[in-house]
């Protein structure tokens, strides 16, 4: 008997502890705001480094490398948080699968622009022939996205896909990037939504929407048993024409020290694609 | 049996000063209390490699039906080493009072061959790989600065 309140004692303090937990009242409750997909976006952005991807041929004897990565993006310093990349569930109604959206930032001023450059070889049976190097100088994307879903029949990755960008300079630099004397240089271009009226893009174009116009990626077998990879666009659904979209180079050139004053550059001045659609594409991998 | 009693009940008091619930942390204490921003990750993954440099197969296959045949995408031998520094992951408010998760970029990242054997596309996942469209590797190093900010909407 005397045991049996030596116990309790011990068990007064822990009952102390053990009224910890309280309910949560309404007004607590209310202010629990409910979300219903994330947001995200970088800061401060940059990478360097000399790893290189390579990719090899299946007999193992020639591949392709890119390397020597650098990369940055500015950030909008004013709102970092307003305008971000933004993940959401998109339901479809009753019957279809819902989407994942991933809405590129609008970014109407244009702050978030990239910087891109690399190398690039060619290598087979053990002789490397270095590429050059590839240069993007403010590469910047206004809204457009990505879109996943299941394909209407079959299985596989139905995909969307729309984008506005603009690009200051792209320039293939087949001595290296240090060699900036020899280049080909494509700069201000404009990728987008066309326009009536042939003007500058405003809107991303929509090369592919998962409601209207799918991108599928999957793996299938023909009739005759032959296995595939497959990536592509579906037809138009019915009543819906494939987006329009633009392409527009404020200059096209080839630079070259070599030829001296002479005439030491070829300009060939600028180019325009007022129009395209994608109606349809259809890419079979085999090796 | 009296000696136990007696050996907790001189235990009682040092117990009851422990009981005695929580007590509010001076300004002075609570000062010199540093809080550290959120937990940092160093990591060294081996993935699928093999002691003697041999080959295994280890194959990652995602199988789909269209018009009624299966296919397979398999996958063989994704691995390497993969060794990171300077992750981390913290809570943090921002100056419009946005909650987040800043996900600090690895501030260097060394892979060794990491990468896969190969990808083919074949009706049978287990068989001999055929069809194969190539090998993928990564090999270097590669330095990054600069936070993922995620946050609810």
């Amino acid at each position: 008997m005397r045991r049996a309140r030596v116990l309790l004692l011990p068990l007064t303090f822990v009952s102390g502890y053990a009224c910890a937990l309280e309910p949560l009242s309404d007004s607590a409750l209310a202010k629990i705001g409910g979300r219903d997909g994330m947001s995200f976006n970088l800061s401060n952005f940059a990478m360097a480094g000399n790893a290189v991807l390579r990719y090899h041929t299946p007999d193992g004897r020639g591949s392709i490398g890119i390397g020597n990565l650098s990369a940055s993006r500015s950030d909008n310093v004013d709102a970092p948080f307003a305008d971000p990349y933004r993940l959401d569930v998109i339901s479809r109604g009753p019957g279809k699968a819902e989407i994942v959206n991933i809405a590129m930032p609008q970014n109407v001023l244009g702050r978030e622009a990239w910087q891109f450059a690399f190398d690039f070889d060619v290598a087979d049976n053990g002789i490397v022939v270095n590429g050059g190097s590839v240069i993007l100088k403010d590469l910047v994307y206004y809204g457009g996205g990505l879109q996943w879903s299941t394909p209407a029949t079959g299985d596989g990755l139905a995909f969307g896909l729309s984008t506005r960008m603009e690009i200051g300079s792209l320039a293939l630099q087949p001595n290296g990037r240090g060699a900036a004397g020899e280049a080909m240089v494509l700069s201000n271009v404009r990728i987008g939504a066309a326009n009536e009226d042939g003007s500058a893009p405003v809107a991303p174009w929509r090369l592919a929407d998962v409601s209207a116009q799918a991108g599928i990626f999957n793996a299938r077998t023909d009739e005759a048993g032959n296995s595939r990879l497959h990536i592509g666009i579906n037809w138009p659904e019915a009543g819906a024409a494939a987006a329009a979209g633009t392409m527009q180079i404020g200059n096209i050139s080839f630079r070259s020290d070599a030829g001296g004053t002479a005439a030491p550059n070829v300009d060939l001045g600028s180019s325009r694609i007022g129009s395209i659609q994608l109606q349809y594409l259809d890419i079979k991998f085999r090796p | 049996m009296k000696k136990l009693f007696t050996a907790f009940v001189l235990l009682l008091p040092a117990a009851a000063v422990l009981a005695g619930g929580p007590k509010p942390l001076p300004d002075s204490e609570l000062a010199a209390v540093r809080g550290a921003d959120g937990i940092s990750f160093a990591v060294d993954l081996n993935l699928n490699r093999q002691p003697d440099n041999g080959l295994g197969d280890s194959r990652l296959t995602i199988g789909q039906k269209v018009d009624e045949r299966m296919t397979y995408i398999v996958v063989r031998n994704i691995g390497g080493r993969i060794q990171m520094v300077g992750l981390n992951i913290s809570p943090q408010t921002a100056a419009d009072g946005t909650n987040y998760v800043a996900l600090t970029l690895p501030a260097y990242t060394r892979f060794t061959d990491t990468g896969f054997d190969s990808i083919s596309v074949q009706a049978d996942p287990r068989g001999p790989v055929s069809g194969n469209l190539g090998r993928v590797s990564i090999n270097g190093e590669i330095t990054m600065q600069g936070q993922l900010r995620l946050w609810s909407h």
